[in-house]
């Protein structure tokens, strides 16, 4: 028998320990090294790319693949903080509105090809629109194309948008959505698209910096250089590898091992680990988040807007922030972000202060009358479900935080926990007392979802908020034709919201970037972490 | 044995069906639907209705179930809503991830648990039979998402001897054959060893107890009697009557590996069927998750069906018992 012979036995131990040898040796190239160019770029996201279709499906990992296969006419500043945002060149050279501004007319670059090589036109254009806001795809984002009646091809290099009426953010409704090949995708019948999402990844042709060179599912994305991207030497990265971990452990030990490249969503407590390691660059960016309380004021204990206020006097926001944000964040007024530029400056958050809050309540017949720390009125004692999602250990943190703060105000709050579709339905329903969540805002500083009284019923205004004056001021601002003259309103409309406090507005957190030092040209923002990919490169170890 | 068999596959089917339906129920019943998700704030009512047409989240119960279960039925288990693919492709380009990982960690199981079990059924009471029997309590019972991240922390953060996720590193794609096969068994090793490990416990002592029993069996000491090597007398005589037990053991710990598996995937970012149903019940991907639950019923049950199967054979008694119920 082969194995009795000891000199077989012999050569199959060598064998093993070369194999094994082989494996460590594999185990040293787990660094992603910076070869010759740009070098290859390792990102780690938590959720998969779905596809390159952004009319079948959107998340946040998917717009920032997406800007880097397709263009945009225009490409959206992110300095919206003392004006309205500005908009740069991308496909389109120049763009002009008429008197009326019920005609927007975009000059588009004549030397930009898609990646097989057919010129991009004005088709393209007009036959974006009609798939974005064809029912049978059912484009998530299709109300933002609600008041373009028609889109015209004067020529194949300029398109004209005709509005039924005019209002701020048209520029920015027209720029929503990435501009797509009509002669590849253009094949696939309109009501076929949502069933074979993945046809068009095997017919893709793109326009922007990268194209797609692999893509696995769970695993990894890979972005290889458009050889035929109209801007010539970029982008200068060789790859860009956005390999899918969902566990934000894992994210956080790859980056300070050195095995990734870039991390986005730190969380605070782990922050000054990134911010001390000498081959990270932590970066703090001012979302575009907040969270918030709502208090579901068609419930009577929070009908009166004195009482909302009270509640927010008795949360210590900032103890709050420091505790749960390790200062990340700070502390919010109103819907209109402190980053905006449409925010109201002198609006002071309402301090933390006990002692007038059961002041208010007092006021409002609420005494601790049966000595129990509870306060009571008409025999019913201040108690109520705070509900929030789970999944989110900062919310379920905070949460019973704030219960603590509240019991000392004489309140009862009892968490409640619910999953996020649960929540989303309790919320909608009205079938909740108090909840704690958050929003993301786009720059076009819409509220009325949550603030107009017209959504009480099928919208997101889930506190039935109802102000006659707070629905006139987000008419009249939708009204305004340009941005900049809508600020007095905006200020108007913040006011109240601060006075009646509908939600308490709890902060606004910082978005936390974690690079590795060797990246020049980075320049992540708010909008996107991966802005401008095609000028980013790695230098040399 | 036919009819047995077929008993058997039709009360499977049956049994499968019955897991499918309540788990589709389940689904549907509770509160909140996928656009919860999906559907931004400034979607107008009437657009999220006419999505909600669109994905079928309109038609009552009733329809939605024998229209998917229609759809089962030729093979078409709905598009994921997650991932915007058949349900089904979706599933099958993972399940062969997690029959890697699961087929490795059985390997590992096996490899760990017959030798141990044997050693230490031979010498009860003897210190090496306490060592393995306090170690094998310990691998019962700590929990596989521990160990695995203890397991990454050690050999993959600290040591950087093994990669702490994924079945390839960057850049694979331009190895050699060969080497990319290293590379995958290097990605492999870490996740199968905890998996394997953490399953071994179970299966080490029963080897060790059904050893430990068949050691003092008349036929054992006949063939001692008959001055056979002790070798042979442990593994043929000895291990061989455990066998049967053995085998059914191993076709029932078939599905505990695909529920560990589902922890060790998140942990190692291994691209399977857990990480796939871990993820598609977090976006309430109702096809994606009705046909997970189909391949982890269908794999329980299958798993029982070879189980039963094994054993009759083994023993004529249980077929005999089986035909006379």
């Amino acid at each position: 028998m082969a194995s009795s012979n000891p000199r077989s036995g012999a050569r199959a131990r060598f064998r093993l320990l070369l194999a094994a040898a082989a494996l460590l040796c594999l185990a040293c190239q787990a660094r992603p090294t910076a070869e010759a160019g740009g070098g290859i770029l390792v990102v780690a996201t938590g959720a998969d790319f779905t596809g390159p279709n952004e009319l079948l499906s959107a998340s946040r990992i998917d717009s920032e693949v997406r800007s880097n296969l397709f263009l945009r006419l225009l490409q959206e500043q992110p300095d919206y903080h003392h004006h309205p945002p500005t908009f740069a060149p991308e496909l389109a050279r120049d763009w002009a509105f008429s008197e009326d501004r019920l005609t927007l007319t975009f000059a588009l670059r004549d030397d930009v090809l898609w990646s097989d090589g057919v010129p991009v036109t004005a088709e393209d254009v007009r036959w974006t629109w009609q798939a974005q806001t064809a029912p049978e795809v059912g484009w998530s984002w299709a109300y933002a194309k609600e008041a373009i009646r028609d889109v015209e091809v004067v020529d194949p290099h300029t398109v004209r948008f005709h509005f039924s009426r005019a209002y701020p953010t048209q520029l920015l409704d027209v720029n929503e959505g990435f501009i797509l090949p009509r002669h590849a995708w253009g094949r696939l019948p309109l009501g076929e698209w949502r069933q074979r999402a993945d046809w068009f990844l095997d017919h893709l042709v793109v326009s922007g910096p990268f194209t797609i060179a692999r893509w696995q599912p769970q695993q990894e994305l890979v972005l290889a250089p458009n050889p035929r991207y109209f801007e010539s030497g970029l982008p200068r990265l060789e790859r860009a590898v956005f390999r899918v971990l969902p566990e934000e452990s894992a994210r956080l030990a790859q980056l300070l091992a050195g095995q990734i490249h870039v991390m986005e969503g730190i969380p605070p407590g782990q922050a000054a680990r990134v911010a001390a390691h000498p081959e990270l660059d932590l970066q703090a960016l001012w979302s575009r988040q907040y969270s918030y309380i709502v208090w579901n004021a068609c419930r009577p204990l929070f009908a009166e807007p004195e009482v909302r206020r009270a509640l927010t006097l008795a949360i210590d926001r900032q103890g709050l922030i420091e505790a749960l944000y390790e200062g990340y964040a700070r502390i919010a007024t109103s819907p209109i972000l402190s980053s905006v530029w449409a925010h109201d400056d002198s609006l002071q958050p309402w301090p933390y202060d006990p002692q007038e809050a059961r002041r208010l309540l007092a006021a409002q017949g609420w005494r601790d009358g049966d000595g129990d720390g509870i306060l009571d009125r008409d025999g019913q004692p201040f108690r109520f479900e705070l509900s929030t999602n789970t999944g989110n250990q900062l919310r379920r943190d905070a949460l019973v935080l704030i219960q603590e703060q509240l019991r000392r105000a004489g309140i009862d709050a009892a968490p409640r926990f619910l999953d996020g579709q649960a929540l989303t339905a309790a919320n909608t329903a009205h079938d909740f007392d108090a909840t704690l969540s958050g929003w993301a805002i786009d720059t076009s500083l819409d509220v009325r979802y949550a603030f107009h009284s017209s959504e009480i019923d099928d919208g997101y205004n889930f506190g039935c908020y109802a102000n006659p004056e707070v629905d006139a001021l987000i008419e009249r601002i939708a009204g305004t034709q340009e941005p900049r003259d809508a600020e007095p309103l905006f200020h108007r409309l913040q006011h109240l919201l601060h006075r009646e406090q509908p939600y308490t507005f709890l902060w606004e957190p910082q978005w936390l970037v974690g690079l590795d030092r060797r990246i020049e040209g980075a320049s992540p923002n708010a909008l996107l972490t991966f802005f401008d990919l095609e000028r980013w490169h790695l230098r040399p170890r | 044995m036919t009819g047995f068999l077929l008993r058997r596959v039709a009360a499977s089917a049956l049994l499968l069906l019955l897991v499918l339906t309540a788990t589709f129920l389940l689904l549907h019943l509770a509160p909140g639907d996928p656009l919860g998700l999906l559907a931004h704030p400034r979607v107008p009512p009437e657009q999220r209705e006419a999505l909600r047409q669109l994905w079928g989240l309109d038609q009552p119960l009733a329809a939605r179930y024998l229209r998917w279960l229609g759809g089962v039925v030729r093979g078409d288990w709905g598009t994921s809503f997650l991932f915007r693919r058949p349900a089904g492709a979706v599933l099958l380009a993972a399940l062969p991830n997690t029959l890697l990982l699961g087929g490795a960690a059985l390997l590992v199981q096996l490899v760990v648990a017959v030798p141990l079990g044997v050693a230490a059924g031979r010498r009860p009471g003897s210190p090496l039979d306490h060592g393995i029997r306090v170690g094998s309590l310990l691998l019962y019972s700590l929990p596989t998402f521990w160990v695995g991240l203890m397991a990454l922390l050690l050999f993959a953060y600290g040591l950087g001897l093994f990669p702490p996720s994924h079945l390839h590193g960057v850049g694979a794609e331009s190895l050699s054959p060969g080497l990319r096969v290293l590379d995958l068994l290097h990605h492999l090793a870490l996740p199968a060893l905890v998996l394997g490990l953490t399953s071994a416990g179970g299966l080490l002592r029963f080897v060790r107890s059904s050893v430990l029993e068949a050691m003092g069996q008349p036929h054992v000491l006949a063939a001692r009697a008959r001055g056979l090597s002790e070798r042979r007398v442990v593994w043929v005589h000895g291990l061989g009557s455990a066998l049967g037990p053995l085998l059914q053991l191993l076709g029932l710990s078939l599905p505990a590996l695909l529920g560990g598996a589902l922890v060790t995937e998140v942990v190692f970012s291994w691209p399977g069927l857990g990480r796939l149903a871990w993820s598609a019940m977090l976006a309430r991907d109702y096809p994606l998750i009705l046909a997970v639950t189909a391949w982890s019923a269908a794999l329980v049950l299958v798993g029982n069906l070879l189980a039963d199967l094994l054993q009759a054979a083994a023993d004529p008694r249980v077929r005999e018992a089986t035909h006379a119920v």
